[in-house]
């Protein structure tokens, strides 16, 4: 995960420089090598203490992210995680500022923030910008690389690198910063954004590191956080569906006949059996109506399946009012139950 | 430069040093040997030799022969700074894409499976053992040795039905209690657990606590026998990183199976019904 050493590798260019000259001296030296030695020793030990100094800030802050993992841990719903995120990514890593964002499709959307500057006055106005902020992943942006490239960027100086939101440079008064992507499995789901505004160094690639190591964590928190709440979700809709079903089937049961004329029972469609390997759903829906149906299926609502499939909320719903039709259904339960009497089929025709 | 290579020069200066400087202080960089690592023996020796430098009468070396040998320890010293600096960087971006590898497992019986061998792979050492930790017992699990599947076979016998009390485990308790890695580098010793250690002929190790929800669910022992007597910090970090992203990533892929497992309950509940429906037609 590290690259270069980070803090130190302008003062090793300069103590690397010393020792060489140092070395000359002593093989000049004779019997009076004793004084060049003693200070080529004491150089040598300066560049340990400062490799140990690295490693153990790189140690200590490893066990933070540690802590803050604990503690983000305790949040009960993503949502609440989102929130609580940035300023633990701050207590972690040692940042004035911290932002979280979401990925959405082509747009890369602030979704919380963090700001823990003494005596600011800009922090208001940058949150009430950052609340309905869409950023466009964009060619050449720096975020547009992280999706594709999936590593941390270190900027040195936001103001002339090109690769930079401008608006968003200005209004944050970015100077150095750092940000990572977030992706528990292969996908960039997010970012986490951070700098030292107001703190008397810039970023560094320490820095760009720690912040990794954090969004590495941070995205696996969170996935979990969202299967939590999925499972629950579908246990509730599980229950309250076979609940509804069971009060249902009492009450057929306990109805007295009467000589009453019905329509015929609605039975769903029966496609026909086929031996070539295609699904009979293959033959009735298009390939992006089935995605939709897989993911009903699967419990997401409307909103959740636009955007795994990054398409729009009223793609969606005509997605599904075009399924319905097909299906000859009437509602959302009645097509997942046909989805899944269709898979069976398939299965059992093989 | 090879890490054998490496280390020979290491050797071949420090046995110049201990000839050169005479039997007192030989002891004592032998002792800085086995004890702090190769970087800590060469520091001590570069210092040994400019005291005797400074002190004419107590030696029997001539000062041209002692400044050579010092410019020699010098250089090595420096090298293996570097060396130690360089196998960090390179070995954390080997555990991040090790763990990436681990991330793309879908089941927690094949991430079990594979991690040993996994942890052997990123981080660049030779054999690893997972082990499981429940209600103070350690019960090692399984096992991969890197190029000695006979050794590994033996050593997976004994582990087999082995439990620990953590009270007979000093480094395994520490680990446990302190959440932190140990480093032991002298296996022989009292605090190594014997029964388990002996047949692994391990002669050093690292152990890394598994945590999961605060707990210590786990431990990860690696070594690198045969290729090295020592381990270091970088070892110790290093394997300590890949135990807290497994654990993490253990963890998510429990969730996730637990969800499939709900779906398919769902998912054969539906079909019964289908199959009262299909009886009633038939």
């Amino acid at each position: 995960m590290a690259t270069a050493d980070p803090v130190h590798d302008s003062s090793r260019g300069t103590l690397a420089a010393q020792r060489e000259h140092l070395r000359r001296v002593v093989e000049g030296a004779g019997a009076d090598a004793i004084g060049p030695l003693r200070a080529l020793l004491a150089l040598d030990r300066e560049r340990l203490g400062q490799d140990e100094r690295a490693r153990q800030a790189r140690l200590e802050m490893r066990m933070r992210v540690q802590d803050s993992m604990e503690r983000l841990r305790a949040c009960e719903t993503p949502k609440a995680l989102i929130e609580a995120t940035p300023r633990e990514a701050c207590l972690a890593c040692g940042f004035s500022r911290a932002m979280l964002s979401e990925v959405r499709g082509s747009l890369w959307v602030p979704s919380a923030i963090e700001t823990a500057v003494g005596g600011w006055h800009g922090e208001e106005s940058l949150r009430e910008y950052l609340a309905t902020a869409r950023f466009p992943l964009d060619h050449l942006l720096l975020e547009t690389e992280m999706v594709r490239r999936r590593v941390p960027v270190l900027v040195g100086d936001a103001s002339s690198d090109r690769r930079t939101n401008r608006v968003l440079v200005r209004r944050a008064h970015l100077t150095s910063y750092v940000a990572a992507p977030i992706m528990p499995t292969r996908r960039v789901i997010g970012f986490l954004h951070a700098d030292r505004f107001g703190q008397d160094r810039p970023c560094d690639a320490a820095d760009r590191d720690a912040l990794w190591h954090f969004a590495e964590h941070f995205g696996l928190l969170f996935e979990r956080s969202v299967l939590l709440e999925t499972l629950e979700a579908q246990r509730v809709r599980v229950q309250r569906t076979l609940r509804g079903a069971a009060a249902q089937i009492d009450e057929v049961c306990r109805t007295n006949v009467t000589l009453v004329r019905r329509g015929p029972i609605a039975t769903a469609p029966r496609v026909p059996r086929r031996r070539d390997g295609l699904s009979r759903l293959d033959t009735l829906l298009t390939p992006r109506e089935r995605e939709v149906l897989e993911l009903l299926a699967a419990g997401a609502s409307n909103a959740e399946t636009a955007e795994r499939l990054v398409i729009s909320k009223g793609t969606v719903k005509s997605h599904v009012k075009r399924i319905h039709r097909k299906l000859r259904v009437s509602d959302r339960a009645a097509a997942v139950s046909t989805y899944l009497r269709i898979l069976r089929l398939d299965e059992s025709g093989r | 430069m090879s890490p054998v290579t490496a280390i020979r020069q290491t050797r071949a200066v420090i046995d110049r040093a201990m000839e050169l400087l005479g039997p007192a202080v030989a002891d004592q960089l032998g002792a800085h040997m086995s004890e702090w690592g190769t970087i800590a023996a060469l520091e001590a020796t570069l210092s040994a030799i400019i005291d005797a430098l400074e002190h004419p009468a107590a030696r029997t070396a001539d000062a041209h022969s002692l400044v050579t040998l010092a410019l020699d320890t010098e250089a090595i010293l420096v090298a293996a700074m570097d060396r130690g600096a360089a196998r960090s960087a390179q070995q954390h971006l080997r555990v991040s894409e090790g763990l990436s590898r681990l991330r793309g497992i879908g089941c927690t019986a094949e991430l079990l499976d594979r991690v040993c061998g996994e942890v052997v792979r990123s981080c660049g050492l030779r054999r690893a053992v997972l082990s499981r930790i429940e209600d103070g017992i350690w019960h090692p699990w399984m096992a991969h040795f890197d190029g000695d599947p006979d050794l590994q076979r033996s050593f997976t016998e004994v582990l087999r039905g082995t439990t620990i009390d953590l009270a007979d485990a000093p480094v395994e308790r520490a680990v446990v209690e302190e959440r932190a890695p140990r480093i032991v580098n002298d296996a022989s010793g009292e605090r190594a657990y014997g029964p388990i250690i002996g047949p692994s002929r391990s002669t050093c190790y690292v152990v890394a606590p598994i945590v999961s929800a605060g707990r210590v669910i786990g431990l990860l022992h690696a070594d690198c026998h045969p290729d090295r007597t020592t381990v270091d910090d970088v070892d110790r970090d290093i394997v300590w990183e890949f135990a807290d992203g497994f654990a993490r990533i253990y963890e998510r892929t429990e969730l996730a199976e637990r969800l499939a497992a709900q779906r398919h309950f769902i998912r054969t509940t539906f079909e019964s019904l289908e199959s009262v429906d299909r009886k009633s037609v038939v």
